[in-house]
């Protein structure tokens, strides 16, 4: 993360748990370990309690280092924004204190606290300018019909939140599952604003939930956009 | 990191371990969007409010904050003090002013227009004393807002979305976010509090529909529209539609529009309430006596 000053990160939205493809708690560790973290957002409708789900959706965000909320469908752009920021900022607080170790052989933690707000005022000035790339899995599986709508909304807020920042953003959309056989489809590539057009046309709820494929879909993704970063490093408009 | 703990029991002390001054739990005062709050008494008898957030980080950035807005006259609590414990539960907190008061949401109903008008203008009073220190609270919001019925007097609670001007708004309400009816950016600064304050006085008079959030920021932007014109107080239409139509961009503005506002003078009403009590209370009084004199001759007494 220090070596090109990039956040990465999943966002996981769905309202069950997975049924097809690889366990998505596996997919989520392999992707923190390249340095991403997820973030998972669970829905809960009126009547399903969903306890399996529930379950699920915590342990993911546990395996991928990120936090898990479980929300009415009114509560998802701002409940998005709110870990978007809170993860950034662990990640962050994470460096700072590598950093504060290496050189001073104390954590955050070991500082009187009323230093620590010194740690954090960089904390927050690197967050605000660090490049964020962050990839948004939307679950439309049949269940997700009626929040379709909600969430579509969600998403365009989230990037309102997010391209205020002073820091480059990338924010790609994947919907699970695609089309036809598809357990994963892009809704829309990298770009710095999200395409409402296309979250319009792409997101239409049917089949069932592959949770596992669509992280492991979001974290090559990342990876290559990565990637690609470095060779045309130093600078490059990403989408 | 996956959800809030169990809330600390009443009872409980919590000691602090840099300054070795202890605390002790008399209850939950509310869950924000970051940790809990109690009521605590410090122990030498200090009353005060205890936030615990999850991380040392959030402790020290929100404590970082509340000193930022310090001062006399300050709408925000005061600080008391930042320190952590090894009770789980509390492990990072910082201790500040207690406030009393209701949240907004649930004196307005029964505030007189006079009151009404008063409580508004203290509230944009407080967001002009913090403009100029060049931050926006950025999280108005009726519960944010505690209102002491006896005094009037108003004060903010919840100091973690003030953010200096120009920069992303990190903590929000989606009914009182102007970015969210697409009135404006999701950037902290003068405006967006001003909008902020107007959307909270239409949701305190118009409950948004379900479907609000299902709707593109245009549509919602019509539906409020339409609850200013229909739902809205007649007296205050004029000031929310300028806000609305950016003809108001800062508190001070704000501040002498609602000055101007002609609140329904209750002084009348509450004569007229007077005098038919008094008449009320004047005919049971007769029909008492005469009830009383009835039964007196029927008994032969008199």
């Amino acid at each position: 993360m220090s070596r090109e000053a990039t956040i990465r990160q999943i966002l996981v939205i769905t309202d069950g748990c997975s049924n097809i493809g690889p366990d998505p708690v596996e997919a989520a560790r392999r992707a923190h370990r390249h340095g991403i973290v997820v973030n998972v957002i669970g829905i809960v409708g009126r009547g399903d309690a969903g306890e399996q789900g529930y379950h699920e959706a915590h342990s993911i965000a546990d395996a991928g280092g990120g936090m898990c909320r479980i929300v009415q469908p009114a509560d998802i752009s701002a409940t998005a924004q709110m870990m978007t920021h809170q993860t950034m900022q662990m990640t962050l607080q994470q460096v700072v204190n590598q950093e504060l170790l290496a050189v001073m052989g104390k954590s955050t933690e070991d500082l009187p606290p009323a230093e620590r707000a010194r740690v954090m005022q960089v904390v927050e000035k690197l967050e605000d300018e660090v490049a964020l790339h962050l990839v948004v899995c939307l679950d439309t599986s049949a269940s997700m019909r009626e929040k379709i709508p909600t969430v579509r909304e969600a998403v365009r807020d989230l990037a309102l939140s997010l391209k205020v920042r002073s820091g480059p953003l990338a924010v790609s959309v994947i919907a699970f599952p695609g089309k036809g056989e598809e357990a994963t489809r892009l809704v829309q590539p990298f770009s710095s604003e999200v395409n409402v057009a296309a979250l319009e046309a792409e997101l239409v709820a049917r089949g069932g939930t592959p949770t596992g494929p669509a992280i492991d879909h979001a974290a090559d993704l990342l990876l290559s956009n990565a990637r690609n970063v470095d060779e045309d490093a130093p600078r490059r408009e990403f989408g | 990191m996956t959800g809030p703990a169990r809330p600390l029991a009443p009872g409980t002390w919590v000691e602090g371990k840099w300054t070795h001054r202890r605390w002790r739990i008399r209850g939950v005062l509310g869950t924000g969007a970051n940790g809990i709050v109690y009521a605590v008494e410090r122990d030498d008898g200090l009353p005060g409010a205890m936030k615990v957030c999850e991380t040392a980080g959030q402790v020290a950035f929100e404590w970082s904050l509340l000193n930022l807005v310090r001062g006399p006259g300050s709408p925000f609590p005061a600080p008391q003090q930042i320190d952590d414990s090894n009770r789980a539960g509390a492990r990072f907190f910082y201790v500040m002013e207690r406030i009393s008061g209701k949240p907004l949401d649930k004196v307005w109903p029964a505030l007189a227009p006079a009151t009404r008008k008063q409580v508004m203008i203290r509230i944009v009073e407080g967001l002009a004393k913090l403009h100029a220190t060049g931050h926006a609270f950025c999280d108005v919001k009726p519960q944010n807002v505690l209102v002491q019925e006896a005094s009037g007097e108003v004060r903010f609670v919840d100091p973690g979305g003030v953010t200096p001007f120009g920069k992303a708004v990190r903590q929000f309400t989606p009914t009182t976010d102007g970015a969210f009816f697409g009135l404006c950016d999701r950037r902290a600064g003068a405006a967006y509090d001003v909008f902020a304050v107007a959307l909270m006085a239409v949701s305190l008079d118009a409950p948004s529909p379900a479907n609000l959030y299902d709707l593109p920021p245009e549509k919602r932007r019509e539906w409020l529209l339409r609850a200013v014109a229909d739902q809205v107080d007649g007296a205050w239409r004029p000031v929310w539609n300028r806000v609305l139509r950016r003809e108001i961009r800062d508190a001070d503005a704000l501040r002498a529009a609602i000055a101007e506002v002609r609140v329904k003078v209750e002084q009348a009403r509450a004569g007229q309430r007077d005098w038919t009590a008094a008449f009320m209370w004047a005919s049971v009084a007769s029909a008492v006596i005469t009830t009383a004199c009835a039964w007196a001759l029927y008994l032969r007494i008199i």
